[in-house]
């Protein structure tokens, strides 16, 4: 695939327009992530609601695939499970960093703009940066919200 | 030929060193459908067919071990491979071929000396002075030295204009340091320090010297003796020789006063129940079997450049260099930081809205291979107040054509991004 169009409509427009991205207050700060190759960091926030999370708000600073990685994520977190988004977060790092026959189905729709990282490995983590961010974020939450 | 020293009967002029660039396979085979522009030769340099064809016929011919196997094959080897040491030692101006001792490279030819050297004599207290522009294989070893023994660790700081600062270095060099670890051209910024200068001055106050000449060995002369370091580091794949070879350059009497660093076959003289005894040098340093056909096409690679003309590539070096930076100082939104006034083709830079990896990937859409990401150098790139940059580094073969691709595709970048032109 030619790396122009990795760079496709929806993943330019999400890393253009990140939705969800805020500065955040230091005590929101649930997880954080960095990419110590490059210097891509993210720091994550969000609220459950009856086990659902309800809006997922970031900040940091790093690569275009980075901040549209953060920003589809966003938008799928909305409305599901803890559980189903931890599944989700493995299953992005399966895919994308794993081996042809670990990798198993294709990406839900709303995020299979990333599947065209699956053809440039060495982008992996700029990609899953956010969505191993994102499960530390849940435990931490959950934990909070039981506490 | 082997052994002997060489005169060329005619030195390479720009024309031919262009034409050199079919003596490379792997520049013939077009990246991403389009011609291959390599630029980032301070990885590591693409690898002449003189050198692959030395190294097959190792494997075909001979393919024995060296010093050990008495028969023919074995000797033959042998004698290849301890020509590609005297090459080495004439290429680099090494005091003799005992002061040549093959590593896997520069990284390890560094941690040979902070162990077989820095262990045994660095005192606690004592002083040791790296610069901030290190390369993390010239910096971290001399980091847990001086933890480990109780040492002091001074940075020489990196000037606006990727110079070093010299009157911090003068005021480290107050205390008689015991070693200065310094590079000769910075993988990042293509400062070319001056080396001798400051190996001479940090000799005079006691200091012992170590030389990185990794991104200058092959491209420009380099002397072990006229630079006036006690260690000279090398690596053989990022002067046009195999990965896995590289060296330390040292005066044969400072390697006898040293300890071993890996020990095992070839190293040893009498194997005793509870002590041995150790080779001479440079053997005591080259423990197990060597990378024999790899040091064979590491003196291919000394060969081939000795054909072509350190002076000759050093100069077109230059001139490409110099033609680079003209060509992205134009672009609008770009940074190139670093500006010695004696330069290395090798520029980072950055674009404004652009992260290195996004330029990068894009790059190689359009069959441009460039380096991005902090560069070895994290020390460094934290004192410019980045984490990553992108840099272009060139080699002989370049040519001004790929330099405007690199432009093109740097304005490219900035559209697909959304940055206008």
């Amino acid at each position: 695939m030619d790396p122009e169009a990795l760079y496709q409509e929806v993943l330019l427009d999400h890393a253009k327009r990140p939705r969800n991205r805020e500065p955040l207050r230091g005590e929101e700060v649930l997880a954080e992530g960095k990419n110590p190759l490059c210097g891509d960091s993210i720091r994550l926030a969000l609220s459950l609601d009856g086990g659902r999370v309800g809006r997922v708000r970031y900040d940091g600073k790093g690569c275009a695939l980075s901040i549209a990685s953060a920003s589809l994520m966003s938008e799928a977190a909305r409305g599901r499970t803890a559980e189903e988004l931890r599944a989700l977060a493995a299953r992005v790092a399966r895919r994308l960093h794993g081996d042809a026959d670990a990798a198993g189905e294709d990406l839900p729709e709303e995020i299979r703009a990333l599947e065209g990282v699956r053809q440039f490995p060495m982008r992996a983590h700029c990609v899953t940066m956010c969505w191993r961010a994102l499960s530390r974020a849940l435990s931490r939450a959950g934990g909070a919200s039981r506490g | 030929m082997p052994g002997k020293s060489r005169r060329p009967t005619c030195r390479a002029g720009a024309a031919d060193l262009a034409a050199a660039r079919s003596d490379f396979p792997v520049l013939g085979h077009g990246l991403r459908g389009r011609p291959y522009a390599y630029l980032d030769n301070a990885a590591t340099c693409p690898t002449p067919r003189q050198v692959l064809r030395a190294m097959e016929s190792y494997y075909e011919t001979s393919n024995a071990t060296v010093r050990r196997a008495l028969y023919l094959p074995g000797e033959e080897a042998t004698r290849r491979f301890e020509a590609a040491r005297a090459g080495v030692a004439r290429f680099l101006g090494a005091p003799s071929e005992r002061g040549v001792v093959f590593t896997p490279g520069a990284t390890a030819a560094v941690n040979l000396v902070a162990h077989g050297w820095g262990r045994r004599f660095v005192r606690p207290g004592r002083r040791i002075v790296v610069t901030a522009m290190e390369h993390h294989s010239n910096y971290l070893p001399w980091q847990r030295l001086a933890r480990d023994r109780g040492a002091v660790f001074s940075v020489v700081p990196v000037r606006p204009d990727g110079t070093l600062d010299e009157a911090a270095f003068a005021a480290f060099l107050r205390d008689r340091p015991a070693l200065v670890a310094l590079t000769h051209v910075s993988n990042v910024l293509g400062t070319v320090n001056p080396v001798a200068d400051w190996a001479g001055r940090a000799r005079g106050a006691g200091a012992r010297v170590l030389v990185d000449a990794a991104q200058s060995a092959g491209h420009r002369p380099v002397d072990f003796g006229r630079l006036g370091a006690d260690f000279l580091v090398f690596s053989g794949h990022k002067m046009y020789g195999p990965m896995g070879t590289g060296g330390l350059v040292a005066d044969p009497g400072q390697l006898e006063r040293m300890d071993p660093f890996l020990l095992g076959g070839e190293m040893v003289e009498q194997v005793g129940r509870r002590r041995s005894t150790w080779a001479g040098v440079p053997a005591k340093f080259e423990a197990g079997t060597p990378p024999v056909a790899a040091v064979i096409g590491l003196g291919a690679a000394v060969e081939y450049l000795l054909e072509r003309g350190l002076e000759a590539i050093a100069e077109r070096e230059e001139a490409l260099g110099a033609a680079l930076v003209r060509r992205l100082e134009r672009l609008p939104g770009v940074r190139i930081y670093g500006a010695a006034p004696e330069r290395a083709p090798i520029v980072s830079f950055s674009v404004r809205g652009l992260h290195p990896h996004d330029l990068a990937q894009v790059l190689d859409g359009l069959g441009v291979a460039v380096r991005a990401g902090h560069l070895c150098a994290q020390p460094l790139l934290r004192g410019l107040g980045v984490d990553a940059l992108t840099r272009a580094s060139l080699g002989f073969f370049n040519t001004g054509e790929e330099l405007d691709r690199l432009a093109e595709g740097i304005g490219r970048a900035r559209r697909l991004f959304g940055h206008g032109s």
